[in-house]
């Protein structure tokens, strides 16, 4: 009735508004304000974590008001995203960890501070407790000795990239390309395959595109070019692995507008074999040089996982892609149009456009069926979750359970972190597991993964490489998700000014302790004009990893090192190249040539003894009451050494040294796919006491003690079936 | 002759704290400068802001060095100072940026200043037992021992600071009671959207996946809301003089209520275009929201002059005949609107004939009253 319409008069009542969707935008001026701000329409915010949620009234429901911690005041349970609130309820209901930082006093945390404050009484006494850190300023620069130059010419590797236009007028040009370790020709030797671009984007569509570009090695690191799989594109990851059960090892490229499963034939050469549900489909695939249309938008497929994710025994694989780029319709230095146009801009410069203001692709999961097909199981494997710009996926067991999970690293939105149920079904703890974002609580530009047991706790620990102005995080494994250690350690100080991509925690110089490794460049060449504070080209870098201390940067003494190169990096890739023992590197570089990185290192002092093993599944079950098998690479085997109990002159000590783990996996690094070798340093110790394998299957095997200095091939059930000693 | 100045144009901060200073508070008192003089420091302390939050280092880091430099016009200002090291920092100028902060000369209060940038230094250096030490001063406790105090609580950027160090150090407890106090002195600052991730990242310490939920959307909300807020300014850099991204920055303001800085814009989109109806109409939502019926009454007037297709304006402006007992005028002016086919129909127009309805009744004109109400209830059934 009429006078109950009254309230709807007094519009002088602020708490009246109630604003709607969009009215941010001018260009829906029309819609907002007026009479729908004078009337109670009620603002629904969806609840579908795909869903973008409007702004409410700042007087009733503000979003910029924070809720009381305090029980009392907690706002009711009102879910948004729900996969993220199922995986913190889950959390919630665990312990905390017992690794906690101890607290220190309450710093006035009463709502009216000032009280207890004086804001200019500097004379009371600085004696404030310290926080409980390491001493993370305490530790210099690691000397290590030997050599790790790049040799990449004088060893056959000719691999120059092509990315675009010098001046990057497009954010697929600032990508890059990956590299992928795997045996051609099934000789045991480790070659290398690369992706590969144009010199510009209207090459692509005008044609023809671009093949990968194979590399075959002799087993002492010197290569010669392959015969390449005749493809046609703009390729950019790459993953390596065995997809159709006859022992050899298969490839699967990415690419903007195309994805290719490329299977191994008996002469070893890579052979195009079509693929369906692996190959976009309609518009979404790019043909050069075939006719398009303005608003068909390519699929675009950055890093990828091959791992086996409902443990069947068949890898399957995680696809990540990036955002929708249309090649007849390119955002130039400016997104929108007229008076709202934006430009794009990064600290003064204008720059290529995105991604922010452009449109993510979702990424995809799709099951290995064994003989080389798949089968897309996203919507049935995967969370629906808000597609965040995926630059790197590494698939590791984040949670310690057997199964395999993934690690999502996202470009300036937050990461996800998917935990496998067991039987493939994934949910995003990315947020209560403390990987979503960073300790400060923003969202970083995340470009590559490594994982590892750094602290020796037999939990996998994290490294996620960032854009510039963002350091490099690092997080140990806890009981219960991941604990932040950037600044704790001293990461952050020599990390910031960097932009890292590839990373890998490997033991470069053998002294049984994990290093860091991330490949550097930045995205802008306009980051070599003044007040950046960054270049576009920059050194690859080490940090020293010990448990307990802080970070190092490590220091080479040769000039000819590969991290005294100043290059503008992308994707690395680790193998053991001349089977010596030591794992070596290669790098690529944007428009530049690959790095190839021999390892001949050693650490400041006391020597290094190595053992590298590579495990092999075998696809049946452990046991008739368990259908779990591994994968013939044995992706997701977990191997535990322990070292030989003597003293660093060779006596028995009854302190035992620290267990070393590690997990056959190949993704994380960007757009890139390592060896499936496993590589341990062992210091000063010649032997192990014993190396314990877990594979997916559930079968637990346990080796005897043995002498390092060896590569071990060891088969599932069978034990060691070779070995070899270091060359 | 001692004269206190308010430097700051009440108006255009008189809402809420953004970005790191409660500006509406912010006073200089001074013995000799002059009004102009102030307002001059300011507006070259405000283009300091502005071109930091833009992070247009290349304009800002010139553009101070002769501001806070001996003689120059904010050399006595430990904000300008503070903004200008920051942006040496950023820009790898670590050495000039160092020299900076330790340059002598500043009062006790504008120094603060210059402290909270070099605990931000401390932090970027990994030193996050000096940067904690160079927050906070010891506070006796009375019984025994002390307790930790901050230096500058009445600078926001100071909890924000403390919340970071505590998170950097592990201590996700502290952080979130250092963040939670940050958050509630300055909602709309650009911090804040990462306050409340590490509010929710301690409420899943404390589980409480309920409260989490809640601060992630908040953040979520707030983060976009910068960011349209970024490129409105961005847009505006780029066109000083276009309506549009004007009236968009005002319109974002408007969103979380920050009237009297949407007002700013408003009035200056209306100055610079005075026939843009659009601006006119929403020049007058921002009074009216801030309470100031009359000038929002003459904005409608002036929106339907500029173009009389200006509906939202004409009818907002017969509510206010209304509420003003102007029944003529309103009536007038819902006869109008309701002659006009689309209008007449249109959902959200549905009111004017209860309104109508309504004036009819207190003219005894039942039989107009009763049709009005009629159609009322019937487009209101529509609608529902």
């Amino acid at each position: 009735m009429p006078i109950k319409e009254r309230a709807h008069w007094t519009i002088r009542e602020p708490s009246g508004i109630r604003l709607v969707r969009g009215c941010g935008s001018p260009d829906q001026a029309k819609t907002c304000g007026g009479i729908q701000t004078a009337r109670f329409l009620s603002l629904k915010l969806a609840h579908d974590s795909r869903s973008r949620t409007g702004v409410r009234s700042a007087r009733q429901q503000s979003p910029l008001r924070a809720p009381s911690i305090d029980a009392q005041s907690a706002p009711s349970a009102r879910p948004l995203f729900a996969a993220a609130l199922a995986a913190i309820a889950l959390l919630a209901a665990c312990s905390e960890d017992p690794a906690d930082p101890r607290p220190i006093d309450p710093v006035a945390s009463e709502s009216s501070s000032e009280k207890a404050t004086s804001p200019h009484s500097t004379s009371a006494s600085p004696s404030n407790p310290p926080l409980a850190l390491p001493d993370n300023q305490g530790r210099g620069a690691q000397n290590w000795r030997g050599s790790f130059d790049n040799r990449a010419a004088e060893l056959g590797l000719s691999y120059v990239n092509q990315s675009g236009e010098p001046h990057k007028p497009t954010i697929l040009e600032a990508g890059g390309a990956g590299v992928a370790v795997l045996d051609l020709e099934s000789d045991g030797d480790l070659d290398l395959a690369f992706g590969q671009g144009l010199a510009s984007l209207s090459a692509l569509t005008r044609g023809p595109g671009a093949d990968l570009a194979l590399y075959l090695n002799d087993g002492a690191a010197n290569f010669q070019g392959g015969v390449a799989p005749k493809l046609n594109g703009w390729w950019t990851g790459l993953a390596a692995g065995d997809l159709n059960g006859d022992g050899a090892t298969d490839l699967i490229a990415a690419g903007f507008g195309d994805l290719a499963l490329l299977l191994q034939n008996e002469t070893g050469e890579l052979v195009r074999t079509k693929s369906a549900v692996l190959e976009p489909q309609g518009t979404a695939r790019l043909i050069p040089g075939a006719k398009r249309e303005v608003g068909e938008i390519p699929l675009w497929a950055t890093s990828l996982a091959l791992f086996d994710a409902d443990r069947d025994g068949e890898l399957d694989l995680y696809v990540g892609q990036y955002l929708d780029l249309d090649p007849l319709d390119l955002p130039l230095g400016s997104l929108g149009e007229g008076a709202l146009e934006f430009p794009c801009t990064w600290k003064g410069s204008e720059v290529y456009c995105g991604p922010r203001g452009l449109v993510a692709q979702p990424d995809r999961l799709l099951r290995g069926l064994g003989n080389g097909q798949f089968e897309d199981k996203t919507a049935e494997w995967l969370p629906a979750v808000e597609p965040g710009f995926t630059l790197a996926v590494g698939a590791f067991d984040a949670d310690n359970d057997g199964d395999t999970d993934l690690l999502v690293a996202n470009d300036s939105v937050a990461n996800r972190l998917f935990i496998n149920d067991g039987r493939a079904r994934f949910q995003d703890f990315g947020t209560s597991s403390g990987v979503a974002v960073n300790q400060d609580g923003l969202a970083q530009a995340g470009m590559g993964i490594a994982f590892g047991d750094i602290n020796r706790d037999g939990r996998l620990d994290l490294a996620i490489t960032n854009f510039s102005g963002e350091p490099t995080e690092l997080y140990f494994g806890a009981e219960i998700g991941f604990r932040p250690q950037t600044h704790r350690l001293g990461l952050g100080r020599f990390t910031s000014r960097l932009l890292s991509w590839g990373a890998h925690l490997v033991d470069f110089d053998g002294d049984a302790n994990l290093d860091l490794f991330t490949a550097n460049g930045h995205v802008y060449p306009q980051a070599d004009e003044p007040y950046t504070g960054t270049r576009y080209a920059q050194a690859d870098t080490i940090w020293s990893l010990e448990p307990g201390r802080a970070i190092a940067p490590v220091q080479l003494p040769s000039e000819s090192s590969m991290l005294s190169i100043s290059a503008v990096s992308r994707g690395s890739a680790v193998a053991d190249f001349d089977r010596d023992g030591s794992p070596d590197l290669v790098v690529t570089t944007i428009d530049g040539p690959a790095l190839l990185g021999l390892n001949r290192l050693k650490p400041e002092t006391g020597s290094a003894h190595r053992l590298s093993l590579l495990c092999l599944g075998t696809k049946q079950p452990s046991s008739d009451a368990s259908d779990f098998r591994t994968t013939l690479d044995a992706f997701g085997t977990r191997v535990i050494l322990t070292p030989a109990a003597v003293t660093d002159a060779g006596k028995p000590n009854a302190e035992a040294a620290p267990r070393q783990l590690a997990e056959v996996q190949t993704s994380g690094s960007y757009q890139s796919a390592s060896t499936p070798w496993l590589h341990f340093g062992l210091g000063f110790r010649e032997s192990y006491a014993s190396i314990e394998i877990r594979w997916p299957s559930g079968r637990v095997e346990t080796l005897p003690a043995g002498a390092a200095g060896r590569a071990l091939w060891v088969r599932e059930g069978e034990g060691v079936i070779r070995e070899e000693a270091f060359k | 002759m001692s004269t206190t100045l308010q430097i700051l144009a009440s108006l255009l901060f008189s809402v809420l704290a953004i970005g790191a200073p409660p500006r509406a508070e912010f006073q200089v008192e001074t013995e000799d400068s002059t009004p102009s003089a102030a307002a001059t420091q300011e507006a070259a302390l405000e283009e300091l802001r502005e071109l930091a939050e833009l992070d247009l280092a290349r304009e800002l880091i010139p553009r101070g060095r002769a501001l806070i430099a001996s003689g120059g016009l904010l050399e006595e200002s430990g904000e300008a100072r503070a903004l200008v090291a920051h942006a040496l920092w950023a820009a790898g100028e670590e050495t000039e940026a160092l020299e900076t902060l330790n340059r002598p000369g500043l009062s006790s209060a504008e120094s603060a200043w210059v402290e909270l940038e070099r605990v931000r230094v401390h932090l970027e250096s990994d030193q996050l037992d000096s940067a904690f030490r160079l927050l906070t001063v010891a506070r006796a406790t009375g019984v025994a021992g002390t307790k930790p105090s901050l230096r500058h609580p009445e600078l926001v950027d100071a909890w924000l600071l403390l919340a970071r160090t505590f998170a950097r150090a592990g201590d996700l407890r502290q952080a979130a009671n250092a963040a939670q106090e940050f958050v509630k002195r300055a909602p709309l600052h650009p911090g804040a959207p990462s306050a409340l991730h590490l509010l929710a990242t301690a409420a899943v310490e404390i589980r409480r996946p309920e409260l989490a939920s809640d601060y992630l959307k908040r953040a979520r909300e707030l983060e976009r809301w910068h960011q349209i807020l970024l490129a409105r300014r961005l847009q505006l850099r780029r066109n000083p003089t276009a309506p549009l991204p004007r009236l968009g920055l005002g319109m974002a303001w408007m969103q979380v209520g920050a009237f009297g800085r949407a007002l700013v814009e408003f009035e200056t989109l209306v100055a610079e275009h005075p026939g843009y109806s659009r601006g006119w109409f929403h020049l007058g939502e921002a009074y009216r929201l801030s309470g100031d019926v009359e000038s929002a009454y003459t904005a409608y007037g002036r929106a339907v002059e500029t173009d009389s297709a200006q509906h939202l304006a004409r009818f907002n402006r017969a509510i206010l005949d209304i509420m003003g007992n102007r029944f003529e005028e309103a009536e007038r002016a819902l006869v109008y609107l309701v002659s006009i086919p689309d209008v007449e129909s249109d959902p959200r127009f549905v009111e004017a004939h209860m309104h109508l309805a309504k004036i009819y009744e207190a003219a005894g004109d039942v039989e107009r009253a009763r049709a009005s109400n009629a159609r009322y209830q019937s487009l209101r059934a529509q609608k529902e």
